[in-house]
């Protein structure tokens, strides 16, 4: 985190905003995974969101029915409509601002994301640098491996084969009795290894994360460091979750970006639209008098 | 360069799935509970009847009832336990929670039992799983049908049970307020060389044997094998060819292109939209001529 030279940074609008919407959609969705369960158990539930379901409202169940709903024209088991058209529109958001969806909705990034600021206060500059940088690079690919297995099972079996393995399953269901065992066990690890490491799931093996992330490589909308004004105090590679060296990219293109924007002037970045969401070149002349005093 | 701050994003991104959402569902694709329509027969006699098979874990007794038209509060009288009485409202994947525990060992009374029960109530056709039993109320309901086949359905008691279809006979004579076979669905009714004559069971035959998607009955519902080797609904294409049968013979009694080495071969035939059993027994054929 990068302080001025009065002392500590004030938290800065964009956090605060971010954690409000990372705050709601936990709470839609615990929201509509609970309001499932109590209807499923005969208990009268809430009319606002009754007839939801959690495979519903995710947006992965219409990624793993594409195959089945081009060639038969019919939706994999628990997966409705909802699910394609909410993977639609995952796919404008991705195609347009890049995995926005991981960074700013998904709930289980965002608990593993408030259990890190845990393991950021118990290991300080430690925190989320613990695996070898000759082990975690290879395993960053662990999760395409993931996203190719699920969708090849999902496209010969028919099923939602990943819910058994799923921790965001896991996460909204631990009480109802419905979760496999592989699930809570990935949720359980999960959790703990966000101590150590930020957002492992999402680094290692969330298919869906794997997906999204392949819009990095094209988004129009991309996180872009201005050569010109940057002061090269790689604060932006320090507060990264994914441990992307922003500080030596123009146009970050890094398939494990989030856009969570952490990195950016708004945040981390302490000088004035030197690191930025945007489209078109990045190589614009700033005047000194733009940059903040550090 | 066209730059987005914090606020705009958020708003952008809120924006686009609230909008998305209205769009979707403005052009009515925006379903979040599955359709309690089952798919319907495609080919055959029963062609647009619905199917047994495509009963799930989520549709209660009523959902049932408007379906197959069998009445959901009988159903759920039958199916419910001797301590938990069943609501026509709840769904029938309760039944897992009703008889887990108090079945014999590889025995299970679940949403495979409901479609089991509305094919012999129907005379719909339905590929029942080896093994498969239905709770003593159940099957004195189905022993009520007219003309239904007690001996047919000895099969379907759970082992160590009182058997409830030997009052069959007696149960049969009484006032029946159910509607018939021939009632709930005319076709399956006429479809069922069974059911054809007035003496003879009109849902057993084409239910335990799972009938075919054509009307014609396939023999007994335990798979008879010459070979030891059985097609069953659990049966993958990598079975077949270790039990050396091709690619090209497979898909000519199938009627489509084999799926790969994993997948059943009634998920195949579903993906496909053709009924299991209506090559099954030509595919046992086929196993057990090719047999050593």
């Amino acid at each position: 985190m990068a302080k001025t030279t009065s002392g500590k940074k004030p938290k800065k609008t964009s956090r605060w905003v971010r954690g409000g919407i990372q705050i709601f959609f936990l709470a839609l969705v615990a929201l509509v995974a609970t309001n499932e369960a109590l209807s499923e158990q005969g208990i009268e539930t809430l009319s606002f969101v009754e007839g939801a379901s959690l495979h519903a409202i995710c947006p992965f169940g219409g990624v793993v029915s594409f195959w089945q709903l081009a060639t038969a024209g019919t939706l994999v088991k628990k997966v409705h409509e909802s699910s394609v058209a909410l993977g639609v529109i995952a796919l404008v958001l991705s195609v347009l601002l890049g995995p926005v969806i991981c960074g700013w909705i998904c709930p289980l990034g965002s608990v593993q994301e408030w259990i890190g600021s845990i393991g950021r206060k118990l290991f300080k500059k430690r925190y989320n640098t613990f695996v070898p940088r000759s082990i975690d690079r290879p395993l960053r690919y662990l999760r395409y491996v993931v996203l190719i297995w699920v969708s090849y099972m999902t496209i010969v079996t028919g099923k939602l084969i990943f819910q058994e393995y799923d921790p965001y399953f896991a996460l909204f269901n631990f009480w109802t009795g419905e979760v496999a065992i592989a699930g809570g066990l990935i949720l359980v690890l999960t959790l703990i290894g966000s101590l150590f490491v930020e957002r492992p799931f999402c680094k290692y093996a969330c298919p869906y994360g794997a997906f999204q992330g392949i819009f990095n490589l094209f988004r129009i909308f991309g996180i872009k460091r201005v050569a010109s004004t940057c002061i090269s105090c790689k604060a932006c590679d320090k507060v990264c979750p994914m441990n992307i060296e922003v500080s030596s990219s123009g146009t970050v293109r890094d398939h494990q970006c989030i856009s969570c924007l952490q990195c950016t002037s708004e945040d981390a970045c302490p000088v004035a639209a030197t690191v930025v969401l945007a489209a078109g070149s990045a190589d614009v002349k700033t005047a000194p008098a733009e940059k903040e005093a550090v | 360069m066209i730059r987005i701050k914090t606020v705009p994003l958020a708003i952008i991104s809120i924006v686009t799935m609230l909008g998305g959402i209205v769009i979707a569902k403005s052009v009515g694709y925006y379903e979040t509970t599955a359709s309690k329509d089952p798919v319907k027969f495609k080919t055959g006699k029963l062609a647009g009847l619905p199917n047994p098979a495509d009963i799930r874990g989520s549709y209660t007794w009523v959902d049932i009832e408007k379906a197959f038209k069998v009445p959901a509060a009988e159903a759920a009288a039958a199916f419910s336990g001797a301590d938990h009485a069943l609501d026509p409202a709840s769904r029938v994947s309760e039944l897992e929670t009703v008889y887990a525990g108090i079945l014999p060992a590889g025995l299970e009374i679940g949403t495979g039992a409901v479609r089991l029960f509305v094919s012999l109530y129907t005379g719909l056709p339905f590929e029942a799983e080896e093994g498969s039993v239905l709770p003593e109320g159940a099957l004195a309901l189905l022993a009520t049908r007219p003309g239904m086949d007690a001996e047919a359905l000895r099969k379907f008691i759970i082992p160590g049970t009182s058997e409830a279809v030997q009052g069959a006979a007696p149960r049969a004579a009484a006032p029946v307020t159910t509607l018939a076979p021939a009632a709930a669905n005319p076709a399956a009714a006429s479809a069922s060389p069974a059911s054809n004559a007035q003496t003879a069971p009109a849902a057993a035959p084409s239910a335990t044997t799972a009938g075919t998607g054509s009307g014609s009955g396939s023999g007994t519902g335990t798979t008879t094998t010459t070979s030891g080797r059985a097609v069953v609904g659990k049966t993958s294409y990598g079975d077949l060819y270790d039990w050396g049968l091709t690619e090209a013979q497979i898909e000519a009694t199938t009627g489509f292109k084999p799926g790969s080495r994993t997948q059943s071969v009634r998920e195949a035939a579903a993906a496909a939209g053709i009924e299991f059993s209506t090559f099954k027994t030509a595919l046992q054929a086929l196993v057990d001529k090719t047999a050593p």
